[in-house]
């Protein structure tokens, strides 16, 4: 397993190297990041925007620029920002806030897929399983961002009803210093709306592998020793179905991700959506880049999580793999 | 290039041999009633988005004298503040909304099913090769990449076409690796053998047997891309890198609308509820397919 392991980091670098070239490239070379401040008026001393080029590196070659980028980040310095602010230093907060959103919507949506997803394979074109398909349909043909408006809409009329404020539609609670329990009311809306966002699509693929799963042998058999139709599903089908899922997690990664970002804009949260929006439009490299490592070490860590998952649900490949 | 200009001609004999095959699922098709009803409604926004405008009496452009009006006779879907006809406002952004989804799904899919076949059929190295080029491309986070790329092409004219192919350049893996699986299991077939023993080309295998052979797979992969490419459009105008006004689109329409909910919701709902509408049918027409072109998996547990 270790050997495993090992094998699938030695893969994951080179094309991680890859990756961030080609990124750094992208916006780099998309235009210059020190025009806002050219255009400005009146102009600022040439000194100075010469001074920034230099702080910034701007003067270098592309190339060279990417390789000091690349080893400052091995020394973990992430470089310097466009707009002055320590991307070393804000992204931990930025993380946490986006962090909190995301494992608390997989979490919910995890949950609700699975449930939706069974319940539709055992009525299998019953009137529940149409109704729920529908549902499903719907869920993915819903625009997070519309949806996400509606959401605060109605908290609005709920918090006007009730006479104080419930359920919160602006901002993340990290600037009112509210924590704990308090945190919920920030956290509800966006959670919901992003898990309604995803967990559409995830009951599909529970749904279609529980499908297969209740046509084998062995699921006859549990029925034929006396297991009650719940009983086998929940023993013995559950955990075969749910394989197939735990990769699907990893491989949706990406749109998640881009769901939450969506969610954080409407919500106007302050994590690393608007980390990452705010990099674009100030053409900020540095900013960026660091988001896209934060994404890219997220999603190999979450396959290499798939991968050991996988190993437990499933002892032939547990044992398959140690050789 | 030179080998899509050379498939165009071959293709065509099979659509004609192939008639055996079509007819038994256009007809399972058609007799699940959820997906012709589908089929029609996507049509109806079809003749809204590119007929409509020609017939309706404002266009997207002119201002009314009338501001902030509720749907009305005069205005089906009322007006905003400054006076747009909301009707002619939708209709011109589900225009643009559906060019962009039907151009990632065309072009999305004929890049990924020409990579697919190719790698599924040389294997080795060129398999190899072009997989490693779609996990790369498939370990982008879309969202950052194609906010990027729509960032720096904002402001032209064609920038709906930008959008469309930065939308296409993140989409194509995904149906380059169905394509494959599907390719991959007939590439050893007999017939495929013989075809080669009879001498014929590599291009002509791939595009008169491999390629009809996985056009199920192919057909499927455009409805969802669709489906998939009007809600990434969608989000990507909403947060400020699509569309650019003064050109509009449904999710620049909703964006712009968001702030007046309370005092004009109907400038908010009527784009919103297309965006549903459109991603819901096609998506209601790729499960009407898939379930046609494989009659074993519909039926299975009935």
């Amino acid at each position: 397993m270790l050997r495993y392991l090992l094998r699938r980091l030695a893969i994951a670098v080179p094309m991680l190297i890859v990756a961030s070239f080609a990124m750094f490239m992208l916006v780099s070379l998309s235009g210059d990041p020190l025009s806002r401040f050219r255009s400005m008026d009146p102009p600022p001393p040439e000194s100075s925007i010469r001074s920034m080029e230099l702080e910034l590196g701007l003067d270098r070659p592309l190339p060279e620029r990417y390789v000091r980028w690349l080893l400052g980040v091995l020394h973990g310095d992430f470089g310097k920002s466009v707009v002055n602010v320590d991307i070393g230093q804000v992204l931990p907060g930025r993380l946490l806030i986006s962090l909190r959103l995301i494992v608390i919507a997989i979490v919910v949506a995890a949950i609700v897929s699975i449930a939706v997803g069974v319940i539709g394979a055992v009525r299998q074109y019953g009137l529940i399983d149409n109704s729920l398909s529908v549902l499903v349909f719907v869920g993915m043909s819903l625009p997070l961002f519309w949806f996400a408006v509606m959401l605060k809409q109605w908290a609005i009329s709920i918090n006007r009803s009730s006479g104080r404020t419930i359920l919160y539609t602006i901002g993340d609670g990290s600037q009112t210093g509210a924590h704990g329990l308090a945190l919920l009311g920030f956290l509800a809306l966006p959670t919901i709306a992003l898990a309604v966002n995803i967990f559409a699509s995830w009951s599909r693929y529970v749904r279609a592998s529980m499908i297969e799963v209740l046509n084998t042998d062995y699921m006859r058999l549990a029925r034929a020793k006396g297991l009650s139709r719940t009983q086998a599903v929940l023993r013995h089908g559950l955990r075969n179905a749910l394989m197939p899922f735990v990769t699907v997690v990893a491989l949706e990664f990406s749109s998640l991700v881009g769901g939450a970002v969506v969610t954080e804009s409407v919500f106007q949260w302050r994590g690393m959506g608007d980390l990452l929006l705010n990099g674009i439009r100030n053409l900020d490299v540095h900013v960026v880049m660091a988001w896209l490592l934060v994404f890219a070490t997220a999603t190999i860590l979450l396959n290499l999580l798939a991968d050991l998952v996988y190993g437990l649900l499933d002892p032939r490949i547990r044992h398959a793999r140690t050789f | 290039m030179t080998s899509t200009e050379n498939s165009t001609p071959v293709l065509a004999v099979p659509a004609t041999s192939g008639r055996l095959r079509l007819p038994p699922v256009l007809r399972r098709y058609l007799r699940n009633p959820v997906s012709v009803a589908a089929l029609i409604v996507f049509g109806l926004v079809l003749v809204f988005a590119f007929i409509g405008p020609l017939l309706w009496k404002y266009s997207y452009a002119t201002f009314t004298p009338d501001n902030s009006r509720p749907p009305s006779l005069d205005h089906p879907f009322g007006t905003d503040s400054t006076g747009y006809d909301t009707l002619s406002q939708v209709m011109r952004g589900t225009q643009r909304s559906v060019q962009i989804a039907l151009f990632v799904a065309v072009v999305a899919t004929v890049l990924g099913s020409v990579v697919g076949a190719a790698a599924g059929y040389f294997g080795r190295l060129v398999d190899a090769t072009l997989m490693r080029l779609v996990d790369l491309v498939l370990m982008f986070p879309s969202i950052a990449v194609a906010a990027v790329m729509a960032y720096v092409g904002r402001g032209s004219q064609t920038s709906w076409i930008t959008i469309g192919l930065v939308l296409s350049a993140l989409a194509w893996p995904i149906v380059a690796r169905v394509v494959r699986s599907t390719v991959l299991v007939h590439a050893s077939a007999e017939y495929v053998q013989a075809a080669k023993g009879l001498g014929a080309s590599d291009a002509a295998i791939i595009a008169r047997h491999l390629i009809p052979n996985a056009s199920g797979t192919i057909m499927v992969a455009v409805t969802v891309l669709t489906s998939t490419a009007i809600l990434s459009e969608t989000a990507l105008s909403y947060l400020g890198f699509g569309v650019q006004p003064p050109d509009t689109s449904l999710g620049l329409l909703v964006s712009e609308a968001q702030t007046a909910l309370t005092t004009r919701p109907w400038v908010f709902y009527f784009p919103g509820a297309f965006i549903v509408l459109i991603a819901l049918s096609a998506s209601f027409i790729g499960d009407g397919l898939r379930m046609a072109l494989d009659p074993r998996q519909a039926k299975g547990n009935r």
